[in-house]
């Protein structure tokens, strides 16, 4: 199989880490994607209309997209532990770290990619308040983000992301739960062997 | 249940064509929201950290988002069809259905904004990713027959689109998918969400 997308994508991430953890990395060949934010790469958007990374290129030569899909049928070719069955809590982190990813994401569009004139404080501000709100939830939930599961992986890949474009964020300070979990869980290989850049 | 969200979203009424679809909108209150949540201090804040519509609350008090993982947990808890186990081609028409709406809502949130703060450079890209997602949904509406995740998610997509791009002149070059929504728009579950 194929994976599309480039190093410095918290989502190209996800799938990475989570191949790791799944002792699958070998199955998967990494094809960098070019894409910077708000271009279109043309490959790609030929393998995945709406043009976002990762596209994972299945064994039958069909593409499988977003990260939730690839790592939900990752993990179930692998029979792994990701989505326990019925466990909606999980799913409900999984998706305040997604959440906080995807307004991550959507700040490092408007600070950078943007054009510099035409950037908004007051949306700036609203997703900001979005990514701490995302943040605070997590760090009551630290304690459950111990196993190994879609939510660890998608909170793991979304800490890294804010430290890898957002240094200066400071979002330790005031979650010691959820800074110390972090500590610990960014040392595991899949994460080491996975760093953004 | 309770379901927070305006009848505008096209997210929202994802979960709301899947719970009449699924037979369990009795068993759901529909509390309407504003939908684009850039107040900081709405109620939706204390639901959902990522302040987005839909959220669902539980019986038991808990609460799940966002629609994708709503439209599991309905079809789950009704023994519903909407996910056949292994058909992967199924959720991969989802994901082209949501990169559809994703790239509509975007637009719209990038239209709504200040005069001065508009991009056009953004606009265009979006446009041509909806493009591309129509394009894709076309060559295989052979297989939205059924009522699943992706046929609700192109639903609901498509109405989107005639909702608040009423001029983009989607069918035109998208004959089969204009057919067959044609026949989709007209379920009860279309026409008791109709956006507004």
């Amino acid at each position: 199989m194929q994976l599309i997308g480039g190093t410095g994508s918290p989502y190209v991430r996800k799938v990475r880490v989570t191949l790791a953890e799944l002792g699958m990395t070998d199955k998967v060949e990494l094809v960098p994607s070019g894409g910077t934010p708000g271009t279109l790469n043309q490959e790609t958007s030929g393998k995945n209309p709406v043009g976002k990374i990762p596209a994972l290129i299945m064994e039958d030569g069909t593409p499988l997209f977003d990260s939730r899909m690839i790592l939900r049928y990752l993990n179930d070719m692998a029979s792994g532990p990701l989505y326990p069955a019925g466990d909606w809590a999980m799913v409900r982190r999984e998706s305040t770290a997604e959440g906080m990813l995807d307004a991550a994401l959507i700040l490092r569009f408007e600070t950078f990619a943007r054009p510099e004139e035409l950037r908004w404080q007051g949306w700036i501000d609203g997703q900001s308040q979005k990514v701490n709100q995302c943040l605070d939830a997590l760090n009551g939930d630290a304690a459950l983000l111990e196993r190994i599961d879609a939510a660890s992986i998608t909170a793991g890949c979304g800490l890294g992301y804010l430290d890898f474009r957002f240094p200066d964020w400071g979002w330790r300070n005031g979650r010691d739960g959820l800074a110390k979990w972090y500590e610990t869980f960014a040392k595991r290989p899949s994460m080491e062997t996975t760093k953004p850049g | 249940m309770k379901l927070y969200g305006g009848a505008s979203s096209p997210y929202v009424r994802k979960c709301r064509v899947a719970a009449r679809e699924l037979g369990v909108i009795g068993k759901i209150e529909e509390k309407p929201m504003p939908t684009y949540g850039a107040d900081p201090n709405t109620p939706l804040a204390g639901m959902n950290p990522a302040v987005r519509v839909p959220t669902l609350e539980l019986d038991n008090g808990e609460f799940l988002y966002d629609s994708r993982i709503i439209l599991r947990y309905l079809n789950e808890s009704a023994g519903g069809s909407l996910y056949p186990a292994g058909d992967w081609a199924m959720q991969r028409r989802e994901s082209q259905a949501e990169g559809l709406i994703d790239a509509a809502l975007l637009i719209r949130g990038e239209v709504t904004r200040p005069e001065e703060f508009k991009y056009q450079g953004f606009i265009d890209l979006q446009s041509k990713k909806i493009n591309n997602a129509l394009d894709a949904l076309e060559q295989v509406v052979g297989h939205l027959g059924g009522i699943d995740a992706a046929a609700i998610g192109t639903g609901c997509a498509l109405g989107y689109l005639d909702f608040r791009f009423a001029d983009w002149g989607w069918r035109n070059n998208h004959p089969g998918l204009a057919k067959w929504f044609e026949g989709f728009n007209a379920r009860p579950s279309m026409q008791a969400t109709m956006p507004e």
